[in-house]
């Protein structure tokens, strides 16, 4: 266990805006990436190739060559697989179907030099169905379709990584079905967990605040509630909240609905008074399983610093537990408030705090 | 393949969406102010108009298979335009807007992430040139059911 082990990476997707704007092209985008200290690289061939689900030998003798000038490594090509493609409600792809879609995924991975697809599963939302509320023509790779694709994900040495994403935690069961299917296979190189650190969320974004105003709660009532959150959901031994108090001090500061349903919570995902969220002990226990790291966020502070994931915890609690691999960004805060944020200064924030948390871990002797 | 099953929690959303048949379906989505050119076009036949087009762009992350168009909507000067004289003018081809999701295109055939899509009005006498206040909205048949909504001034010439 060490953090040497840990290695920062940034997934395209961090640069979404500027990619589907035309500011950056893949040479642009890569750049951005070596640019802010990264060493690895996710890619979409959905935004990025475009003669996806085929990758040409033209693309990849210009992947490889970008790649070697700027010395990137290929990590990881995302996966999707969705089934509706049709007016008639009733028709969607099969089984056999997304088996099929997800091998070229497989194809593609391994030409591309990835050693991983992020599967689309349906445990991406641990046991949580959110976007597919069971119905079968929403249902992504289940776990029979994962069974059979692992012997050869495994043949063509790409693995198949599990995320594990919010609202899903690494330990509530979501993924246990996968898991079975790994063992029941014995084909251990064909897949594994990784982790979504929206999972581990313990602040709402700048945006989310400003939504809430906009919808009429008071500014300095959000902040004050958003500070309870973080004291909540930051693991120093002192994160002991009484949420009943926590709504007394919102009424008695003028506070309403408006502010009180951001602490109750309403139409699922939990509340504040429950937030589902793997704290660093449950991420130090399941490091050494992780095969891979998303890195999301929405923000972070212009000093580097970050009220959303406790960085400093969650980076020690991946080294102690032993966590071999890559931490790849993925910045998302731009979906909030299309084509404001920039993109690249948000990435270059994150990777300095993530790679102040490794030089802390290092001189800990971690 | 003996798999044990897991007994998920269905959360917030389903496949029951809005019939996407009015903009009010889309104006609360996700709004994104360069989903739509500022600029559109009569189209000609022989000096008459029969027509006029304006050009949009996929939302989200990723470019998807033209079949994963769910729905396309507009309003011009806050006038509805009926589907049946929609068409999709995209990477060389022509065709009805009714005929996306019917299988007469393969899935592979991608609206590139990158591309306008150009969308023919076909309206005899097109419309005068000028400024209009054009709404746009999009429903995509995506994992994510992802939708967007753009309202702007375009000119059209």
């Amino acid at each position: 266990m060490s953090s040497k082990d840990i290695k920062l990476g940034v997934s395209l997707y961090s640069y979404q805006e500027a990619i589907w704007r035309g500011d950056l092209d893949l040479e642009g985008a890569l750049t951005a990436v070596k640019g802010c200290g990264g060493e690895g690289v996710e890619i979409f061939g959905e935004a990025l190739i475009r003669s996806f689900p085929y990758v040409t030998n033209d693309f990849l003798y210009k992947w490889f060559y970008m790649l070697d000038n700027l010395q990137l490594e290929p990590v990881c090509y995302e996966h999707f697989s969705d089934r509706r493609f049709w007016q008639d409600p009733e028709k969607y792809l099969n089984d056999d179907d997304i088996f099929d879609v997800t091998m070229q995924y497989l194809r593609t991975a391994k030409k591309l030099g990835c050693k991983f697809i992020r599967l689309s599963h349906d445990g991406h939302n641990g046991i949580y169905d959110v976007f597919g509320a069971i119905e079968k023509s929403h249902s992504v790779v289940n776990a029979e379709i994962f069974a059979k694709l692992l012997p050869y994900a495994e043949e063509l040495g790409v693995r198949m990584a599990l995320e594990v994403h919010g609202p899903g935690l690494l330990d509530d069961g979501g993924n246990d079905d996968f898991l079975d299917a790994i063992e029941k296979t014995g084909c251990y190189n064909g897949a594994g967990l990784m982790l979504d650190l929206s999972g581990c969320f313990r602040d709402m974004s700048p945006m989310q605040e400003d939504s809430y105003v906009a919808a009429g709660a008071k500014r300095e009532i959000v902040q004050y509630i958003r500070a309870m959150s973080r004291k909540a959901y930051t693991y120093d031994g002192n994160n002991n909240v009484d949420w009943d108090e926590v709504v007394e001090e919102v009424k008695r500061m003028g506070g309403g609905d408006a502010e009180i349903n951001i602490i109750n919570g309403r139409g699922g995902f939990g509340s504040l008074r429950q937030k589902l969220i793997s704290p660093p002990s449950v991420v130090e226990e399941y490091a050494s399983k992780l095969i891979y790291v998303h890195g999301k966020m929405h923000w972070i502070n212009e000093d580097c610093t970050s009220d959303e994931v406790d960085y400093p915890r969650y980076i020690r609690a991946l080294a102690k537990g032993g966590y071999k691999g890559y931490i790849s960004t993925e910045f998302e805060g731009q979906r909030s408030v299309p084509h404001t944020l920039n993109e690249v200064e948000f990435v270059r924030r994150q990777h300095a705090l993530m790679r102040q948390c490794l030089a802390d871990c290092a001189a800990e002797g971690l | 393949m003996d798999i044990k099953k897991v007994e998920r929690i269905s959360f917030r959303r389903g496949g029951a969406g809005p019939k996407f048949d009015k903009m009010s379906d889309f104006n609360a989505t996700r709004y994104n102010p360069l989903l739509m050119h500022n600029y559109g076009r009569n189209i000609y036949e022989k000096g008459e108009k029969i027509g006029y087009c304006v050009d949009v762009r996929i939302p989200g992350y990723r470019g998807l298979p033209i079949n994963q168009i769910q729905q396309l909507a507009f309003t011009v000067d806050g006038q509805w335009i009926p589907d049946d004289c929609m068409y999709i003018w995209y990477d060389g081809k022509d065709f009805p807007l009714s005929e996306v999701g019917t299988g007469r295109f393969d899935n592979e055939w991608m609206w590139k992430y990158q591309d306008y899509l150009r969308v023919f009005f076909k309206i005899p006498g097109g419309i005068a040139q000028g400024e209009h206040e054009v709404e746009y909205g999009i429903a995509l048949r995506d994992h994510y059911s992802t939708t967007a909504y753009c309202k702007k001034t375009v000119t059209i010439v």
